[in-house]
């Protein structure tokens, strides 16, 4: 139910009213190709320089530039990615449509350069998206399952100091989820040629961070449930909404307003942007601390919470 | 080796132990006897440390599990009502884990899978292991660490006939040679009656009856039982008469009769040579001695197996 709500938010505005997002650039002042635009009922213009309109694409933000050059139009979008392909269809057909008759000469430019492309902002969503679902599935449901297997119970009858359990847990699950993201991520390199432009040590402390974060909330999800369909319902319940507002597939900006304010805090949001800016932004070890010092905040919360109720019997 | 004294657990409503009391001295095999709800998990679980108890103490060898836990996290071994484990692990990687847990070496859980006789299974995951064989699995690593006192929860429910037998040869063998005080808890009055040396048969978390089998027996179902079966129907007030008559009791069919004497190696004689001065033809005959299920009966009004 939760599920058809956001979704029916995030695509209550889509055809045939869906707004576009565009990034005006030019160098004159504002004039009457801008007018003609601003028209259109459905077009959300934001003036911006070259470079901030890179900016504004790569970061989902808009999902068309539109570049005045003399008289005519340059659209410039990624035609793979089917959400800016449509926007600019719908911007040219209403320019054809309107009431002034001047036709404006329409130019395409198809972008295709590294860290620009749709495939540059899909892939380190789906590498957070993928840190995500292995600590939650990984660590939530294992947890879940050795209680109910009376494992957990047997387990904490030895000596066995329970930090160690948990840190066996934590690390174990580190080390696949650094597999799985290396595999991801050489995949996208050799077949689309996703690049990390920046630090790679930034990426190792979002995904160390990444990793805290979610798997605290594992153990805060699996602390009392003692059977698989709760379990299931618990964690489903924090994965589903998260990868789907969380801009992994299509950017949240989408949203109302009020709702961006808080996805961009939610833990897999931090994690998606940030990642996605060290690869296409080059974003430094100093641009991605703040978000990872909220991440591994998160981790700790959740998991002195989820010790202190957890059951082990 | 065990003293409880005053123990009570409550469930919300449910009171699961009363006020129970009891002490069980080292070397002994104890067996907890009693229908599903009496209770019996819970007192071994409060004894496992696994639960605390709401009211009274609970000490083993001496210690608690507030201030000593560890110490008694190695006194004590244990196998909980089915235990599952690791589905992808195998036999002998279950064993080292725990023997890890215990900072043992690898060698002692090649031990241990001989104890139990599982070597030939050493590769197998566990989730391939039949029934009897993930039991001796359990209760192999139950052992890894010779605990002085070993606890079972019902280790032989749902196993076939032939691997309780293993199960409880196994057990015997513990218990003779390497003298670990055990307890266990079981629904079959046929196990504890075979294995242990001392009976506690608890219903509605109290102790109903405690003591070794022909002293329970005796005290709360004493007499054996014969039952009859003749074409012509018997006159009742001549087997009255019978030496150590004790009661006539409802037959099971028509024809049939059952009685119960205090013992029917002298009762028996005299019955027959009756049938035959009444020309009454025997068509069967069934002599047995009370069970803890026929005292479990005159105590509760229940059936334990039920």
């Amino acid at each position: 139910m939760a599920l058809a709500a956001v979704l029916g938010f995030a695509f209550s505005k889509s055809s045939p009213e869906k707004e576009i997002r565009v990034a005006w650039v030019s160098s004159d002042q504002p004039n009457d190709l801008n007018e003609r635009l601003r028209e259109i009922s459905t077009v959300r213009l934001s003036m911006a320089t070259e470079s901030e309109a890179l900016t504004l694409l790569k970061r989902g933000k808009v999902d068309i530039i539109i570049r005045q050059l003399g008289d005519s139009l340059v659209f410039a979008y990624d035609p793979q990615h089917e959400a800016a392909h449509q926007a600019a269809l719908q911007i040219e057909l209403s320019l054809l449509k309107g009431t002034n008759t001047v036709q404006i000469p329409l130019k395409r430019e198809v972008i295709k350069q590294s860290g620009m492309r749709y495939i540059d902002f899909l892939i380190p969503g789906l590498l957070a998206m993928g840190i995500m679902n292995s600590c939650l599935w990984g660590i939530g449901y294992t947890l879940i399952d050795y209680r109910i297997k009376k494992l957990l119970r047997r387990m904490v009858a030895t000596p066995m100091p329970k930090t160690t359990f948990l840190a066996s847990q934590l690390i174990t699950r580190g080390l696949i989820a650094a597999f799985e993201f290396m595999v991801v991520y050489l995949f996208a390199y050799f077949l689309f040629g996703v690049v990390v432009q920046g630090n790679w040590l930034a990426i190792l402390v979002l995904f160390a961070s990444g990793i805290f974060a979610f798997s605290g909330m594992a153990v805060l999800i699996a602390s009392r449930a003692a059977n698989s369909q709760i379990g299931n319902g618990l964690i489903n319940a924090v994965y589903l909404p998260m990868s789907i507002v969380s801009g992994i597939f299509f950017s949240y900006q989408g949203f109302p307003d009020w709702m961006v304010s808080i996805i961009q805090w939610l833990p897999l949001s931090l994690l998606a942007d940030h990642i996605r800016m060290v690869f296409n932004e080059g974003a430094s070890l100093d641009q991605v601390a703040f978000p990872s010092l909220l991440l591994g905040m998160l981790g700790l919360i959740c998991l002195s919470l989820g010790l202190k109720i957890f059951k082990w019997y | 080796m065990i003293q409880l004294s005053g123990v009570t657990k409550r469930y919300k409503s449910l009171t699961a132990v009363q006020q129970l009391s009891l002490e069980v001295p080292k070397g002994s095999f104890l067996g907890l006897l009693g229908p599903n709800g009496a209770g019996k998990t819970t007192l071994v679980e409060m004894i496992e440390g696994l639960q605390v108890p709401d009211e009274g103490e609970i000490r083993i060898d001496g210690l608690n599990w507030k201030e000593h836990g560890q110490q008694l996290r190695k006194l004590v071994g244990l196998s909980l009502q089915e235990t599952r484990f690791m589905e992808k692990v195998t036999v002998k990687e279950t064993l080292d884990l725990f023997a890890s847990f215990y900072n043992l070496p690898r060698s002692r859980s090649d031990e241990v899978m001989q104890m139990v006789e599982l070597q030939e299974k050493s590769k197998t995951y566990t989730v391939q292991l039949s029934g009897g064989q993930r039991q001796r699995l359990a209760l192999a690593v139950a052992l890894l660490h010779k605990p002085a006192l070993l606890l079972l929860d019902e280790p032989t429910t749902g196993l076939d006939p032939h691997a309780r037998r293993e199960i409880w040869y196994l057990l015997q063998q513990l218990h003779q040679e390497e003298k670990t005080t055990l307890v266990l808890t079981t629904h079959y009055m046929e196990e504890a009656s075979y294995l242990c040396d001392r009976i506690v048969i608890m219903d509605k978390g109290q102790v109903l009856a405690d003591g070794n089998l022909r002293q329970l027996l005796n005290t709360f179902a004493p007499g054996e039982y014969i039952e009859f079966k003749t074409p012509l129907p018997m006159s009742l007030s001549k087997l009255e008469k019978l030496q150590g008559f004790m009661s006539l009791l409802p037959a099971a069919e028509p024809g049939f009769v059952r009685l119960k004497v205090k013992e029917s190696a002298i009762a028996l004689p005299p019955l027959l040579s009756l049938l035959q001065s009444e020309s009454a033809e025997l068509l069967s005959l069934e002599c047995r001695k009370s069970t803890l299920d026929d005292l479990f009966l005159n105590l509760t009004g229940r059936r334990l197996e039920e």
